[in-house]
């Protein structure tokens, strides 16, 4: 067999070689080279003659035998077909005549590239006559709908001249404006298909042209399910042809359309003409995250770029969101919010993101954020002390003297009402003589002892209206009731004058000592407050069994959210009260005692006590106690509670210190109320957040209005405002600052530090922390401390400085343990178990995270520490025991309920996976967060879950892939200064 | 209609290098393919012969319609179709030709049916007889070197342009076209009756 084939090899050989060369010149050569072998030369000359004659280009060679590239055009009847203007992958369109008895138009017939059978026809016929139902100025007529001769559908549209929307807008540059108003003409149209029941399924520019005149138009609406008569809802695998780009995920992986699929083939429309790009590059794998918001990716003029920041970005990803159900629901719920950009107005899109933005670090950490009690501390502490049982100056001896010897006795006995109703009526038998001053002293008195802080303050200014005859009084009650006169007007800086003064004058009454502390405390001077209580009680004029110095320190320490000190305080202010039969005492103290106690997490212990009390103090009487007592309760319900018990609470709290005339409490009910409303409704947050801030400005009140600012930033947050968090955060600080309260201040710049390192502004959490390291020394907090050292903790491990951010770690907990508040030690244990596990030290992380387990579940954080069997699960695995690692993974994922606790259950499987060396699995993983981490995060997550992506992929060996992903990275970090970072990754690239 | 997952099967295993895979296929959408080489042989249009052109537009249309099969474009289809085409007409061939045995057919010179196509522009019809002379040329023509007759046969039966056929065929389009112009010259010397 060899002959042939050489042969044949050769002919080619020489066919090629003699191929090119002019005719004449071959024959000699021919001769030549086939010398000795005539059949071959015969054959060669045979083939070269016959490429000669049929020298036709190549590229329309098939003409000579199939005819494939112009096939003929289709027979219908009724149409003359004229030229073919445009073919897609399923479908080639035509311009031709519809030729009809009385008329003759211009259709453009779109000949489907398939053959269907008569079983398939019915279906889409009717089909067909829906979609020629639809008559809009901005979708293309569908005229008629039939089958060619050969048996392929047919449908025959409204011939439309223009160019694609985006084309349109480019060659037209036209504004951002002009681009949301022509696509809001666009959505007009499409909102009026999908009420007439009919989903486009293939929305792309090629589909939406616009006319010379700039009047757009729909083509195809519905065509696609026409295509597949019997496919229902799903979409053609013809589609594949088409450019993926445009539809949606569920179009994609044969799911179910709906309108929604619509709204999201919108959005990659709009995001082209915002943005000048389609929002992914086509990729296989670019249906699995989220697009970059258009403000980042557009790279033009930068006034548009300010224009697309903030709600057109929300507006656009807000139509993109992979789950249909997060979509607008219409193309009327897309346009209203095009519509509110447009008028600068709050777009709909924002809301639903304030869950998620604040990041999990601080989602979980929510307590602590506000954690800044409110303490509803009573402005005036107005409480006497029972003259007769002791050798102290006679505090009632005022009262005794002057003749109104009932209300002095009522007031020995703690018998605030009895005594109200008996200063009352001598206050209107003595109206307009001196002695008025001082029956309306006893009313204020009295209701002090109610706890009635609003009437006991209406009470004192007007015994400071009173004083007439000044010269029959004794001097220093004068002073008292001047100083209380003050207070009650919120004139905060006499009232502490005249107080300390006459403190200093009689360090021995102990009423005025505990009024100092107490209107220290009311005008937000809480360190002040704080040491003159330590004075009050140095100077150990307090007889045995004397409440009210035990009450204050109750509300003080409160105030410093010193918990254990404030409950231990209000036991004994109660325990000295039952030993006097002191119902009102009892009752105020009892509350403190659970204020205090809710704050320590025994919530559910707190809840019983509140309930009980709420109704004691309305049975005897004292309205304003029982409200306080329900503000309580609302706080305790804010953590605990369901959405309608707390509302209830909080409302009947509100009511009731209004009409009690308590200002702070009132503030402090709007402030609970704004976080209430503002999880569901942001908006109605705002309104109550505000009202506290006025409020609190309105009496002069530094620390609430502080207080009120700080959780109005909150609710910015969740609004995502930043323009009003930005707007706010210095006058936040400012009226900090000014209220002497540094506590606060400390706090807040703490805070403030939280968001700023999700959002990798890290110098910005420098400077907050910066502040408060300077101002913490003098405050008298331990757990503030803890909390800024909290704070530089996850800075550092922000950074990847693991070693710095362990110490700031282990120290902020010391000082959480000392004030004994579980959240707070729970929370910063698990701060560092999670630690631990990015250090890679099992035996540590499973350590700190047992301890915080049970912590936490004591303190009835149950979520955060079932979050923790995360890293027991990567520790088992780390030791090798796969088997229990799934176990408790398992546990995770089941009880996972929403995309928060999915997201954390998939990275304790992912950490698992690389302990186990599952590195594919890992890597899997690893994607799926960060396409979540996308969606749910801050800045500062997706960056972490992108570098663990690196490890992961590292860890398979798949370096292309690493050294593309860390040539991303690492610039970004080396830019934003995560310096332990940058170092991880250089370390990756080079092993 | 035939089914979809087996094909879908076949298909992935001919791309994996399974050649005979294709031989697999053929039994499911030979009846297929039969049935519209009837229909186009009783319709009016081109006497009684057949053109590939209708043909393997129909047959592509038909074969598409059968869903779910990943056909990446006509490309691919075409590289299973046009042997399958080929298998097909070729069978209808003999068997029409062995009917008309006795009437006789006039044998139109497949040079002149170029020329004639040339001038005129449309495809030109091959009878029966021609078919199968050139399915016997192929067949040697794939004796000495198979990758010009799959060549001409992605071409002929499949319609590919140059591109296609050697993206296909995994060589360069300079190459495809030198074979092209070779393996043409080639079949038309054999067809022609030269020898």
């Amino acid at each position: 067999m060899n002959r042939p084939e050489r042969s044949f090899e050769r002919l080619r050989e020489l066919f090629d070689r003699f191929l090119e060369m002019p005719s004449e010149d071959r024959q000699a050569e021919i001769a030549r080279a086939t010398q000795g072998d005539p059949a071959l030369e015969a054959e060669l000359r045979a083939l070269l003659d016959h490429a000669d004659r049929s020298a036709t280009t190549f590229d329309n060679a098939t003409q000579l035998f199939t005819g494939w590239t112009e096939p003929p055009l289709p027979v219908i009847t009724g149409y003359r077909l004229h030229r073919r203007i445009g073919s897609g992958g399923s479908a080639t369109v035509y311009l031709a005549d519809q030729e009809r008895a009385d008329f003759t138009r211009t259709v453009a017939l779109k000949v489907i590239d398939r053959i269907v059978d008569a079983a398939s026809l019915r279906p889409m016929r009717e089909e067909q006559r829906i979609l020629a139902r639809l008559e809009h100025a901005g979708i293309a007529r569908l005229y008629d709908a039939g089958v060619t001769s050969l048996g392929q559908p047919y449908l025959a549209m409204e011939h439309v001249e223009g160019t694609s929307i985006v084309e349109h807008c480019r060659a037209r540059l036209l504004s951002i404006r002009q681009r949301i108003e022509l696509f809001l003409s666009v959505l007009d149209a499409v909102r009026y298909a999908h009420e007439q029941g009919i989903v486009h399924r293939d929305l792309k520019p090629a589909n939406i042209l616009v006319s010379a005149r700039g009047e757009a138009k729909l083509l195809d609406f519905g065509i696609a399910k026409l295509v597949a008569p019997g496919d229902e809802d799903k979409t053609l695998t013809l589609n594949r042809a088409m450019t993926p780009a445009y539809a949606s995920p569920e179009q994609r992986r044969g799911g179910r359309i709906t309108p929604a699929s619509d709204i999201y083939s919108l959005g990659i429309v709009l995001y082209e003409l915002l943005a000048n790009t389609i929002p992914f590059r086509i990729e296989t794998t670019i249906y699995e995250s989220d697009p970059e918001p258009p403000s980042l990716v557009f790279d033009g003029d930068r006034r548009w770029r300010k224009t697309l920041r903030g709600d057109l970005d929300a507006v656009v990803l807000k139509a993109l969101r992979h789950d249909p159900e997060d979509r607008y629901a219409s193309a009327e719920g897309l346009a209203d919010d095009l519509r509110r950009v447009l008028a600068g107005r709050p777009v709909a899109a924002r809301s639903d993101d304030r869950i998620y933005r604040t990041g999990r670090f601080l989602r979980r950490h929510r307590a602590i954020l506000a954690a800044v009690a409110a303490a509803v501390v009573v402005a005036l502490s107005l409480i006497p002390w029972r003259a007769s049982r002791s050798s102290l100056p006679n505090e009632l001896a005022m009262f005794y003297d002057r003749g109104f010897r009932d209300g002095a006795e009522k007031l020995e006995r703690f018998d605030g009402a009895a005594a109200r109703d008996s200063f009352r009526r001598a206050a209107a038998a003595s109206r307009g003589t001196p002695d008025e001053a001082i029956a309306w002293d006893g009313v204020a008195r009295a209701e002090s002892v109610l706890g009635e802080v609003g009437r006991a303050a209406d009470a004192a200014r007007r015994a400071g209206a009173s004083i007439s005859d000044v010269a029959n009084l004794p001097r220093d009650e004068v002073a008292r009731m001047r100083a209380a006169s003050y207070a009650a007007k919120h004139e905060w800086s006499k009232a502490i004058s005249e107080f300390e003064e006459l403190f200093a004058r009689q360090p021995e009454r102990v009423d005025v000592g505990v009024a100092l502390v107490s209107t220290l405390a009311a005008a937000g001077r809480t360190a002040a407050a704080d040491a003159a209580l330590g004075r009050l009680r140095q100077l150990g004029f307090g007889a045995k069994g004397d409440p009210r110095i035990d009450l204050v320190e109750a509300e003080v320490a409160h105030q410093l959210s010193e918990y254990q000190r404030a409950a231990a305080a209000a036991a004994r202010a109660r325990a000295s009260a039952q030993q006097l039969a002191a119902t009102a005492l009892v009752l105020r103290a009892e509350r403190l005692h659970a204020e205090a106690i809710s704050r320590l997490d025994h919530r559910e212990q707190a809840r019983r006590t509140l309930e009980s009390l709420i109704e004691r103090d309305t049975a005897a009487g004292m309205a304003r106690e029982a409200a306080a007592a329900r503000l309580v309760l609302g706080a305790v319900f804010l953590r605990i509670g369901t959405r309608e018990e707390t509302g209830k609470v909080l409302e009947a709290a509100l009511a009731g210190l209004s009409a009690a005339g308590d200002d702070r409490g009132r503030i402090t009910a709007h402030i609970y109320l704004a976080l209430h409303e503002g999880k569901e409704d942001v908006r109605r947050g705002l309104a109550h957040a505000a009202t506290a801030v006025a409020e609190a400005r309105r009496i002069g009140d530094r620390w609430a209005e502080a207080y009120a600012l700080s959780q109005q930033m909150v609710l910015f947050s969740w609004a995502e405002d930043e323009a009003s968090i930005d707007a706010t955060i210095q006058p936040t600080l400012t009226a900090l600052r000014d209220s002497g309260n540094r506590y606060i201040l400390v706090v807040t710049l703490g805070n403030f530090a939280l968001p700023a390192i999700e959002r990798l502004d890290l110098d910005e959490a420098e400077a907050y922390l910066s502040e408060a390291e300077v101002l913490a020394p003098r405050v008298g907090s331990e757990l503030a401390r803890g909390m800024i050292e909290r704070s530089r903790a996850y800075l550092a491990e922000t950074r990847g400085d693991l070693e710095l951010a362990r110490e700031y770690y282990t120290s902020a907990l010391e000082k959480a343990r000392g004030t004994g508040v579980p959240l707070a030690i729970g929370g910063f244990l698990s701060d560092m178990a999670w630690l631990e596990l990015a250090a890679d030290r099992p035996d540590a992380a499973a350590s700190r995270a047992r301890e915080s387990i049970e912590v936490l579940t004591s303190a009835g954080d149950l979520r955060e520490a079932r979050e923790l069997e995360g890293v027991l699960a990567w520790c088992d695995a780390r030791r090798g025991d796969a088997a229990s690692a799934r176990r408790r993974l398992e546990i995770l994922r089941k009880a996972a309920e929403d995309d928060d606790a999915r997201y954390t259950s998939l990275i304790a499987e992912a950490h698992v996976a690389a302990a186990l060396g599952d590195w594919r699995r890992a890597v899997e993983l690893r994607r799926e967060i960060v396409r979540m981490a996308m969606k749910l995060e801050t800045r500062g997550a997706v960056m972490q879950q992108r570098v663990e992506l690196a490890k992961a992929l590292h860890g398979l060996g798949d370096h292309r892939e690493v050294e593309k992903l860390i040539a991303e990275l690492l610039p970004e970090a080396e830019r934003l200064g995560l310096r332990g970072i940058a170092r991880d990754l250089r370390k990756l690239l080079a092993t | 209609m035939a089914p979809e997952l087996p094909i879908t099967e076949v298909l992935r295993a001919w791309e994996q290098g399974d050649d005979g895979a294709l031989e697999r296929l053929l039994p499911m959408v030979y009846t297929e393919l039969r049935s519209i080489a009837a229909r186009q042989l009783r319709s009016e249009r081109a006497g009684h012969t057949l053109q590939p052109t209708a043909l393997a537009n129909e047959a592509y249309l038909r074969l598409r319609g059968l869903g779910d099969v990943p056909w990446h474009d006509r490309a691919h289809f075409f590289a299973i179709a046009s042997r399958i085409m080929r298998r097909v007409l070729v069978d209808h061939a003999r068997a029409n030709l062995a009917q008309k045995r006795g009437a006789g057919s006039p044998m139109v010179q497949l040079h002149d049916g170029l020329d004639r196509g040339l001038s005129e522009g449309v495809a030109p019809a091959m009878d029966a007889a021609q078919l199968i002379d050139l399915d016997r040329a192929l067949d040697q023509l794939s004796a000495e070197e198979p990758r010009l007759s799959r060549l001409i046969e992605l071409r002929f039966f499949g319609g590919l342009g140059i591109e296609e056929a050697s993206a296909l065929l995994g060589c360069s389009p300079r190459t495809a076209k030198r074979d092209w112009t070779f393996a043409r010259a080639w079949l038309l010397h054999r067809l022609s009756g030269d020898q």
